[in-house]
């Protein structure tokens, strides 16, 4: 396979410039590094800073807008953004109050952000770290904090975005950040690698034919490969996985928010066929569902495969997650 | 294409150190090294990443010697700072930080006029320390710390022997070399690599890798008296 981009590092550049002249929200980029920020959340008084590598477009340039993250910073292609770009974007974003740091728990993230976070409080500036954890096929659930974060990414900066316009407080902004990304979990799935910008190459090993359930965004092991299997049959697999870890931390889905996210080149057609296996499981098992997205939100790269990703809502977290907001990534009316 | 940076003369055969310039010349030299490894680290980096290793390094390498280039340096400790610095600006994932911080261990060791053995041993160990604070790895984790350590015990053996700098870089590559090596068939438990299991255990680590080649070019640029 060929890309119409040859070099990943200038792909990624080109890429922050179409974002930069997308017309649904005006972005302004931070000095020379690939970043922005969107100044018109007027009434918050906590910024909410996003970011990771790049390759998950529209993640994570994408989500800076109203009703969502103030700034996002990213990488180089699957590589987190350096220290002083995170810091750029924390400066960037003037916070009365605090700035809240939302990313994916992988280790480059971790690293990045926390210098990032560490320099920006030696300058005393309030700053909290949230590292979304909702891949369920990551860690068992006894180490959930060792889990990686996928597209509950999503879920986590609009809920957090939305404390932050109520004029909440830093320390209920970051409340509600540790809650919304403890109730959130997804599973993926693949059916190809995706494929090197540079080289063309598949980036992982996975023989046609066969699938990986819990497969992460950059080719991390799941929990099982198998024969390949159409979605009526796969659906439902998954969508007991995730209802078993729920039921595992206690956490009944009383009402739920969910999104089938693509993964670069599944079809939109197939997209909606699995949130349709999605919302046959949840009415037969009676769990109410507030809201529903079917989409490429968090890609990785030209990857096959998709994502299922749950919220459990309770009445604090539904009107967070049902409140307007706009950016390239993610929209709601 | 490799360019020739500095102009220093440097002598080994009996010399127990080098100064401030001569250091900054020979560690621009084991960076351009660095750098010329990309395609061959990205290689090593497909086998347990996503293969962009070498490309990383490479532009921390260069925007290292980039800074190095422009400096105004007061002690050798700064050729090092300098160094990390500009990889943990440059480089993004995470081995901008983790060589960032190990560059930057020269920092919290007393300011030296000279590159000795014992300095570098100081500055390695000060490193060390500094990626403990990061991660949790421990050497046989198929990590940068599989060269690291077996380099310290080398360079802490050579200056127990007094031995010359030369001599004491020479065996502190060969201890890295070995270190990397030793990789290859270890099972990765650290960052991404680790969820790719067996996947990743054939293949030597690129991180390593970078520290043994690195500390190589240290030894290769100290050129014979």
């Amino acid at each position: 396979m060929r890309y119409f981009t040859h070099d990943p590092e200038s792909a990624v550049e080109h890429a922050l410039a179409g974002l930069l002249g997308f017309t649904g929200v005006s972005l302004q980029r931070v000095g020379t590094h690939l970043a922005v920020v969107y100044p018109e959340n007027g009434n918050r008084k906590v910024k909410v800073v996003v970011g990771g590598g790049s390759g998950h477009e529209p993640l994570f340039l994408g989500i800076a807008g109203p009703g969502l993250a103030d700034g996002a910073v990213a990488g180089q292609v699957f590589a987190a953004p350096s220290p002083d770009a995170i810091y750029a974007v924390i400066e960037a974003v003037h916070a009365d109050e605090g700035v809240v740091l939302v990313y994916g728990n992988y280790s480059g993230d971790v690293l990045n952000f926390g210098v990032a976070a560490d320099d920006a409080k030696a300058n005393g500036l309030q700053v909290a770290e949230v590292r979304v954890h909702d891949d369920i096929a990551s860690a068992e659930i006894s180490r959930l904090e060792d889990r990686r974060g996928i597209a509950g990414d999503i879920f986590v900066i609009k809920a957090i975005s939305a404390a932050a316009d109520l004029g909440m407080s830093f320390r209920d902004v970051v409340r509600v950040g540790e809650k919304t990304n403890f109730q959130t979990r997804s599973l993926g799935v693949a059916s190809r690698a995706a494929t090197a910008i540079d080289t063309g190459q598949p980036m992982f090993e996975l023989p046609e034919g066969e699938i990986e359930i819990g497969m992460g965004l950059h080719g991390e092991m799941g929990v099982r490969r198998s024969a390949y299997q159409p979605a009526e049959v796969l659906v439902p697999q998954m969508m007991e996985m995730l209802v078993a870890d729920f039921e595992q931390t206690k956490l009944p889905l009383a009402r739920a928010a969910v999104m089938i996210n693509g993964l670069g080149s599944t079809t939109v057609l197939e997209l909606l066929a699995i949130s349709g296996h999605v919302r046959k499981f949840l009415d037969l098992h009676s769990v109410p569902v507030a809201y529903q997205a079917a989409g490429q939100f968090a890609t990785s790269l030209d990857m096959a495969g998709f994502s299922i990703t749950i919220s459990g809502l309770d009445d604090e977290l539904e009107p967070l997650l049902a409140a307007p907001c706009q950016s390239f990534c993610f929209t709601r009316p | 294409m490799p360019v020739v940076l500095f102009h220093q003369t440097l002598t080994r055969g009996d010399e127990m150190s080098i100064n401030i310039e001569q250091t900054r010349s020979l560690v621009a030299r084991a960076l351009e090294d660095l750098a010329a490894k990309r395609d061959d680290l990205n290689e090593l980096d497909r086998g347990l990443g996503d293969g962009d290793h070498g490309t990383t390094i490479a532009r921390g390498a260069k925007a290292a010697t980039d800074a190095l280039r422009e400096a105004n340096l007061g002690s050798v400790n700064e050729v090092f700072t300098l160094t990390g610095r500009a990889m943990m600006r440059s480089m993004g994932g995470a081995s901008g930080v983790l060589f960032g911080v190990f560059f930057q261990g020269a920092k919290a060791c007393a300011a030296s006029p000279v590159l000795d053995t014992r300095t570098l041993h100081a500055f390695l160990k000060s490193g060390l320390e500094a990626l403990k604070q990061k991660t949790k790895a421990e050497p046989g984790d198929k990590t940068m710390l599989d060269a690291v350590v077996p380099a310290i015990t080398a360079l802490e053996q050579a200056n127990q022997a007094s031995a010359t700098l030369g001599t004491a870089l020479e065996q502190t590559a060969a201890a890295a070399e070995r270190g990397a090596r030793s990789t290859a068939g270890l099972l990765p438990r650290f960052g991404r690599a680790r969820t790719l299991g067996e996947r990743a255990a054939a293949v030597q680590d690129p991180g390593a890798t970078s520290v043994s080649v690195f500390l190589r070019g240290l030894a290769d640029h100290l050129p014979e008296g």
